[in-house]
């Protein structure tokens, strides 16, 4: 098992090379100067000069992918300057000469636009995000397995066949165009009803500037992003379970006479949604880069806002920072669902 | 399973029942009575499209800053909210001399600095001249984070000087024409006679902090602002929301004699997108909703001129803009713009007119036939007396030969370059081709492009051809006319230009702008950018399109906050008056 963990490690993070390498020669071919950036527009040569060589622009670019790289590995080396220091705020682990052999958070750099990190741009943005992708997954799971059963049961009446078309609506339409709709009903027309607001975010400052929770607002972008998942739950639920429900322990279970809501939850469910908690797991990941659009559309200030701001001022650290936390993320998720599956299905071995 | 299904009603109901108190502008009803109709009380609330780069006055580079920075900061000067006139802000009065180049300053005794737990025992203390010293020092001081040196840059006596020394570590010299004649007097001694000296000292670069703030916070007073505004920043919330509370020892009263600001706070929300925003105006949840979208101008202005209707409680605010909207070439480029006859068919082949008429749905001032200043904004410069370009087949064609063209099918296809601006702009450019085409039978591509990479690809000269808004940060025609100055070209294509980003150079254009600058009165000043910007626009350097109008929509309860050309806002004398007395 240890040595299974110790080869997805390695493997993922072999991936997350790729990626950085990727986003990084990418992000080099675009236009865009990030000194005219970060100078504004009223400077002179010489301040332009020194940002310049901070960002190591005059170095060949194998020697900026190697700075980059340095930039991110978590143990590299440094010159043990004050300057080096606050620029990383790293733990020395060992000195040699001038040099200095550090532990470090990875540093993303510094946003062309407002000078500030990207690491703490992302921290702070991040917990929208995953705030938002696991609301938007328990509705999907909950109302979706819910829906499945019932439809599984009801096999082949108009209940079945209207939920069956419903989802198949709810997997064909973007949330773009549900995010805009939503808003408009439930947020404007309906908001006296509903008590709900067409924008906002998690949190909110008091007019006395103290953080309050606003949980209300987390309800549309929740439902907009969880739509989708939730069709393809009550699709793969009502398969699954179709599936189960014909095999024959479950007719020995009910020619034993047992009540038929103990087979369907004890028997039947237990194994019909060992497909579905993959499915859902898996979706988690994806739901954190695929919540862009939703977060724009209703003002949710997450990872998404942030980055497609970024993409339209051209800050590059930013778009370059997310894309490799998202890359980062999918990684260890991916990692932690597979050992999941391993522990909960017996009938999956680990060599 | 139902009793699955009770608990997430329970729930859904638990969550619709936490409301927040935030989030209203109904809250207002904890209005106090003052003197003379005035109340006390209530909190406003606006939002900016786009979020603030940086609070730090000299790092105040774009209009959102600006507008929030304004309440927190005060500088000597300050604009009047209704004609942008100058005034006195921390300076209760000031004198020249005769020469015009010594200016004297006498600073109100007794201002605070905010509290802040920058100063001892968190308590602001008083505003001194060694404290505008101290800033404007700072200001001739090359730094990343200094963007303000223009202000003084050739205009302040040694100042250059100091820039150039600091460079290389502190100067043991200080500014020559800065003085501190007592605690509350400073003197300022010019190089020469300016006439926007005093404009500069109402920008936001020269708006005054105190030491102690700079010296702790550094960089991070891009959002730790320390002031002696009306209002002082509690709160802010990156991207989301920034929240200011009122003064409460703010120096100025009202005529009888009210502590101001009237208002108990602001609150700046940050929504991006147009029509959300004009939905959560309607909700009541913002007080006042700047520039509409599009599509809605003409029934806003319908409901609100007939009272009644979806928009008819609201006041609709419309005045001239400090901004124009043109298409611009770039010059001395081995390219078809570089042709005088060439510039000035596509000048006449274009009908402004009805681009303001049938794309904007008339928000705009007026069709742009004039110079590239904008009509009404700047009182004593009049712009009709520019002969700019209209609408005139004739002319065009014949121009159009001129510049050796039999037919306007030989001319190479033209590449306009514009950002999306809410898809606007796309549908400006749209018409422009379909005029082209049909009035000339010129073929024109559009490549819509980010802005960023617009301004990239303009400064650098990428792009040859491109559509620009140009908007004033101080109330100056100098402003506009900054935009031509060729001796702010660089001699390569390899070095960005900026401002003239189109660079055209006329050496004519550039001794009287000179002239302008250095005149001692403002109607002088003012005569020689009017002969400047005629020079300039004879030699068709850019196709104006129209000037733009600021529309606001604020809701009936708001008093006191006039609009002017410059979006200045100024909330100090801001009140709301009760439901009941609209």
């Amino acid at each position: 098992m240890l040595q299974y963990i110790i080869r997805r490690m390695l493997y993922g993070t072999l991936v997350l090379l790729g990626a950085v390498v990727v986003v990084f020669f990418i992000f080099n071919v675009l236009p865009g100067d990030p000194v005219s950036m970060l100078a504004g527009t009223r400077t002179d040569v010489a301040k332009r000069d020194e940002i310049a060589r901070d960002l190591g622009l005059y170095e060949p670019l194998h020697r900026q992918l190697y700075l980059y790289l340095r930039d991110l590995s978590p143990v590299s080396v440094h010159e043990n300057t004050p300057e080096e220091r606050e620029k990383y705020e790293y733990l020395p682990l060992l000195t040699w000469g001038k040099n200095v052999i550090v532990l470090k958070m990875p540093y993303l750099r510094r946003s062309y636009q407002n000078n500030r990190r990207v690491s703490e741009i992302i921290w702070e943005n991040m917990e929208g995000t995953f705030w938002l992708a696991l609301a938007a997954m328990l509705f999907a799971t909950i109302f979706g397995m819910t829906i499945g059963i019932i439809a599984s049961l009801k096999y082949n009446t108009t209940l079945d066949h209207a939920m069956v078309s419903l989802s198949v609506i709810g997997i064909s339409s973007p949330p773009y165009v549900i995010g805009t709709l939503m808003a408009m009903i439930f947020g404007y027309y309906l908001s006296n009803i509903t008590g709900l607001n067409i924008t906002g975010h998690l949190w909110d400052l008091d007019d006395n500037g103290n953080k309050v929770l606003v949980l209300k607002n987390i309800i549309l972008p929740a439902i907009t992003l969880g739509l989708r998942p939730l069709a393809i739950i009550v699709q793969l639920t009502r398969s699954s379970m179709l599936d189960v429900l014909s095999q024959d322990y479950i007719r020995t279970a009910r020619a034993k006479g047992l009540h038929y809501y103990t087979i369907v939850v004890k028997h039947a469910l237990k194994n019909a949604l060992n497909p579905v908690i993959t499915a859902v797991s898996g979706w988690l990941a994806s739901l954190m880069a695929g919540a862009f659009f939703v977060e724009v559309i209703f003002g949710w200030k997450g990872l998404g806002t942030v980055t497609i701001d970024a993409i339209n001022n051209l800050d590059f650290p930013i778009v370059m920072g997310v894309t490799i936390f998202v890359a980062f993320s999918f990684i260890i998720i991916n990692i932690l669902v597979d050992l999941l599956y391993a522990l909960v299905d017996p009938r999956v071995r680990v060599k | 399973m139902r009793r699955l299904i009770i608990y997430f009603i329970s729930a859904t109901l638990v969550l619709s029942a936490c409301k927040s108190s935030t989030d209203s502008t109904e809250d207002q009803d904890a209005l106090t009575e003052a003197k003379g109709g005035k109340y006390y009380g209530g909190i406003f609330i606006l939002n900016e499209s786009d979020y603030i780069k940086n609070l730090f006055p000299h790092n105040i580079v774009d209009a959102i800053s600006y507008r929030v920075a304004n309440q927190v900061y005060e500088g000597l000067m300050k604009f009047d909210q209704k004609d942008l006139s100058l005034k006195t802000g921390l300076a209760e009065s000031f004198t020249v001399d005769s020469t015009q180049t010594v200016y004297t300053f006498k600073l109100r005794k007794g201002v605070k600095f905010h509290d802040n737990k920058c100063f001892p025992g968190g308590k602001g203390r008083e505003v001194t001249a060694e404290d505008v010293k101290y800033c404007f020092t700072l200001l001739c001081t090359p730094n990343t984070n200094n963007q303000g040196f223009s202000c003084f840059d050739k205009i302040l006596k040694g100042a250059n000087a100091y820039y150039e020394a600091a460079k290389k570590g502190k100067p043991d010299f200080e500014v020559e024409g800065m003085k501190v004649l007592d605690k509350y007097t400073i003197q300022f001694t010019l190089v020469e006679p300016n006439s926007i000296f005093l404009y500069n000292l109402a920008r936001p670069f020269t708006y005054i902090f105190p030491r102690e703030a700079y010296e702790m916070y550094g960089l991070e007073m891009r959002v730790n602002a320390v002031g002696t505004g009306p209002f002082m920043i509690t709160d802010i919330q990156e991207n989301n929301v920034i929240v200011m509370k009122r003064n409460n020892s703010y120096y100025l009263t009202d005529k009888d004699g009210n502590q101001l600001p009237y208002l108990n706070g602001l609150r700046v929300r940050f929504l991006k997108d147009k029509k959300s925003e004009l939905l959560e105006f309607k909700k009541g949840k913002l007080n006042m909703m700047y520039r509409m979208p599009t599509d809605y101008i003409i029934e806003i202005e319908e409901s609100t001129a007939q009272n009644k209707g979806e928009y008819g409680e609201y006041e609709l605010q419309r005045t001239p803009e400090m901004a124009t909207h043109f298409l611009a070439f770039v010059h001395n480029k081995n390219n078809v713009f570089s042709n005088i006859n060439f510039r000035k068919a596509l000048s006449f082949a274009i009908d402004r007119k009805k681009i303001l008429d049938a794309v904007l749905n008339g928000e705009g001032f007026s069709h742009g036939i004039y110079g590239i200043t904008p009509l009404e904004a700047f009182p004593g410069y009049d712009v009709k007396k520019i002969k700019g370009y209209d609408f005139n087949l004739d002319s065009a064609n014949y121009y159009l030969k001129k510049a050796g063209f039999k037919k306007g099918s030989q001319v190479p296809k033209l590449t306009l370059q514009i950002n999306p601006d809410g898809d606007r702009n796309i549908a400006v450019a749209e018409e422009i081709r379909k005029q082209l085409s049909e009035n000339l039978d010129i073929k024109m591509d559009i490549e819509v492009v980010t802005t960023a990479q617009l301004v990239e690809n303009t400064q650098t000269g990428k792009s040859d051809f491109f559509r620009l808004g140009w908007f004033a940060d101080y109330p100056s025609p100098e402003n506009f006319l900054w935009f031509f100055y060729g001796k702010n070209v660089p001699p390569s294509f390899d070095q960005k230009s900026y401002p003239n980003l189109t660079r055209y150079v006329n050496p004519k254009f550039d001794q009287l702008y000179e002239a302008g600058l250095k005149a001692k009165t403002q109607e002088e000043a003012y005569s020689h950018f009017l002969k400047a910007e005629q020079i300039a626009m004879n030699d068709a350097p850019i196709i104006v399109l129209w000037y733009d109008e600021g529309y606001r929509l604020l809701q009936a309860n708001v008093r006191g906050l006039d609009n002017n050309a410059m979006q200045y806002r100024d909330f100090t004398s801001v009140f709301f008056v009760p439901k009941a007395k609209k």
